[in-house]
């Protein structure tokens, strides 16, 4: 595998909340291989968000990164002065935020967005920034001359995810980060999205890092995904390794709790129990209550991250036994 | 199995503007089905294509434009019929505001159970055997919780003993599943299983995802909804395994899939447009045709009629017997 582009060690994220401290990043590590696609999954509320929040610095006023390093490119981001750190952001790391549709400005033209965007961080003459501007858009699939006169509210909710995308690969980063990029997206709009991505990511070789909740999403698209449950990372591998070798009890049943359009769906199951609370998560592993493997080691210990395969890490003291029936 | 509920050329036309009123989008347009007693009937179709609408005429409570709502046999909005009202409840996807947040579990459900007859003295009892009957367990500490203390999973699980109290003969679930957790899911969806099963509850599964659908419908039926009209419908494992109208079609090839390998040999039916047209301006002949990539100059000028290809699976679409074999792969 290639040398890392972005590598999180040990990022700790916590949030002050009314009842304590929320703990929604917990000693999680974990790296992004140059020109990779990699898929980071995890149901809602187990902390992708805070972690994609985390590498860029964007805390909301209630979190607090209270340990960890990210290295970008080699260098250590979190310790950067501000200044520096914002040149990376955009320029060399791109970020689509969650329900980024709503984030274009209403009273602005596509046109201006884009000139605005490149401004901010450096001259540029307005003629090369429009048709860089379009030949990105063309990449997503819009038509340019159309796009850039028009207003935000003149687009479908498929079209303005898609100029965000343009618009954040306006600086030429070396990395984008997407967050729920389908999400308010009709079935065949995502589909497309999806596809796009994978155009992109091919076309312009770039290294991405896409967040969702929605296991079937990086199926197609990913060739590593990383797996999160209640802060923390538990399995990583190849798309394959996750999909057909899971070694994590949480990564099998969640693979094993999503139902298709094809195949067999009797062998479907839900997995029993619910998530815990990140105020007060259980000693040892955290998925022992819902595991069926569990023995009281697992009560006790906290397992950790262990290479089981080539670029295949799994944290469970009793991964050997996965998928043995 | 005995007809439960039919729709018949049922349409409805929501109008809009305050001052002056204007004939605003069609939101139903001319659709016909029959739901029997204890059947499973999935409705899928994307954002605004009418489903809820749909759900809501089933259930008398939004009466249609035109057309005609038969429960039983009886039309519900006739003069005769009136006060009839079919015994269906509704179960849509936030359970957190179904329910009214300074009740109890117990409150909530004592309440309905008084008013369909159960003595004061039974009513603990009553509450707590259906409590364990959609698995919120133990009951007995359950029944002094209020709504915030319970997980989205567990409150849909409240909704539905609530909504199983006056003994409906069915329920609509709208979108009943996508606020929970992926590995709850199906859980939920079992649950329901388990309500048809025990008390034949018939059930219209209203949601945009195919393969929850699938998964609660494998025995029972599909009907596929676009800009307000029916375009595909018929047994679940023959549509899915054979479907007719494009639309489906790209519905299929755009659904992500749990596995690699078929994800990535899934080819996605490339559409003219990505995006569906408004449904305040719909187009001409069939809804479906600026974005086909099959349409021909029929398509624009005629609106085509939902055609029996056997055994009930039914497709409005003109080309149906041109159209490519169908293959997922
Ligand atoms: N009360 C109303 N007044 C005016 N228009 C309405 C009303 N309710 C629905 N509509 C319109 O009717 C159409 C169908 O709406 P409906 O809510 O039935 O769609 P849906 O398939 O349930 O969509 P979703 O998947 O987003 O829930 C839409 O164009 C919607 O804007
Ligand atoms: N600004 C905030 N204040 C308090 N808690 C927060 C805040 N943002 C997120 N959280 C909590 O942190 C946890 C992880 O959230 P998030 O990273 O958004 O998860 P995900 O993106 O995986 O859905 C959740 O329990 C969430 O409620
Ligand atoms: S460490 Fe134990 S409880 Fe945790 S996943 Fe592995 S077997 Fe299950
Ligand atoms: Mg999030
Ligand atoms: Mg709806």
């Amino acid at each position: 595998m290639s040398e890392a582009l972005l590598s999180v060690q040990d990022l700790v994220v916590e949030f002050e909340v009314r009842d304590g401290n929320l703990r929604s990043v917990d000693h999680v590590s974990l790296d992004v291989p140059k020109e990779t696609f990699m898929g980071l999954i995890g149901e809602s509320g187990c902390g992708k968000t805070t972690i994609v929040q985390a590498i860029l610095n964007l805390m909301p006023e209630n979190g607090y990164i209270r340990a960890g390093r990210i290295y970008f490119d080699g260098t250590e981001i979190l310790s950067l002065p501000p200044e520096k750190l914002r040149r990376i952001r955009w320029e060399k790391i791109a970020m689509v935020f969650q329900a980024a549709q709503n984030s274009l400005n209403p009273v602005m033209r596509i046109s201006e967005h884009m000139i605005d965007t490149v401004l901010a961080h450096r001259r540029e003459s307005r003629a090369r920034i429009l048709e860089r501007a379009s030949r990105l858009l063309e990449l997503v699939s819009l038509d340019p001359d159309r796009v850039l006169v028009s207003y935000p509210h003149e687009l479908s909710g498929g079209m303005k995810q898609r100029v965000i995308i343009a618009l954040s690969l306006l600086l030429e980063p070396e990395m984008l980060i997407l967050d729920e990029p389908t999400t308010a997206l009709d079935l065949i709009s995502q589909a497309y999205l999806m596809e796009m991505l994978q155009e992109i990511h091919h076309e312009l070789g770039i290294t991405m890092l896409m967040v969702t909740h929605d296991v079937s999403n990086v199926a197609k698209v990913a060739e590593r995904v990383a797996v999160m449950y209640a802060a923390k990372i538990l399995e990583v591998g190849s798309t394959e390794d996750v999909f057909y070798r899971a070694r994590h009890p949480y990564t099998a049943g969640l693979i094993n709790a999503i139902p298709s359009i094809v195949g067999d769906l009797s062998s479907k199951r839900p997995i029993p129990g619910l998530p815990p609370s990140l105020i007060t998560p259980p000693p040892g592993c955290r998925f022992h209550p819902r595991c069926p493997l569990a023995t009281q080691i697992c009560r006790e210990e906290e397992p950790r991250m262990e290479e089981v395969g080539a670029g295949h890490s799994v944290a469970c003291h009793h991964w050997k036994k996965t998928g043995e029936k | 199995m005995t007809e439960l509920l039919r729709l018949e050329e049922v349409q409805v036309v929501f109008e809009r503007g305050w001052i002056r009123k204007r004939k605003g989008a069609r939101a139903v347009s001319g659709v016909s089905m029959v739901i029997r007693e204890g059947e499973i009937f999935a409705l899928v179709g994307e954002s605004g294509c009418g489903k809820t609408t749909l759900g809501r005429i089933a259930l008398g409570l939004l009466r249609p434009t035109s057309g005609r709502v038969l429960y039983r046999g009886k039309d519900i909005w006739s003069a005769d019929g009136k006060g009839l009202r079919p015994t269906g409840q509704m179960v849509h996807q936030d359970s957190y505001s179904a329910l009214n947040p300074a009740r109890t579990v117990y409150q909530t459900l004592a309440a309905p159970l008084r008013r369909y007859g159960v003595p004061r003295s039974k009513l603990k009892e009553e509450a707590e055997k259906l409590l364990e009957f959609v698995g919120i367990m133990p009951p007995k500490y359950f029944l002094n919780k209020y709504p915030y203390h319970l997980s989205g999973g567990m409150r849909q699980r409240l909704v539905f003993a609530r909504s199983i109290i006056p003994k409906p003969r069915f329920i609509v679930t709208d979108e009943p599943v996508s606020m929970i957790d992926a590995s709850l899911r199906l859980s939920i969806l079992d649950l329901m299983l388990k309500l048809n099963c025990e008390f034949k509850i018939a059930f219209l599964y209203i949601t945009h995802d195919l393969a929850t659908a699938r998964y609660l419908a494998q025995e029972g039926k599909i009907a596929v909804m676009y800009l307000g009209k029916i375009v595909e419908e018929g047994r679940m494992k023959e549509v899915l395994e054979r479907p007719l109208h494009p639309y489906l079609r790209a519905l299929l090839s755009a659904a992500p899939v749990p596995d690699p390998e078929i994800a990535r040999k899934k080819k996605l039916l490339q559409l003219k447009e990505a995006e569906p047209p408004s449904a305040e301006a719909p187009p001409s002949g069939c809804g479906f045709h600026p974005r086909c990539p099959y349409a021909e100059g029929v398509c624009s000028r005629e609106e085509p009629p939902l055609r029996d290809f056997g055994e009930g699976h039914r497709g409005a679409c003109h080309l149906i017997e041109v159209l490519p074999p169908w293959r997922l792969m």
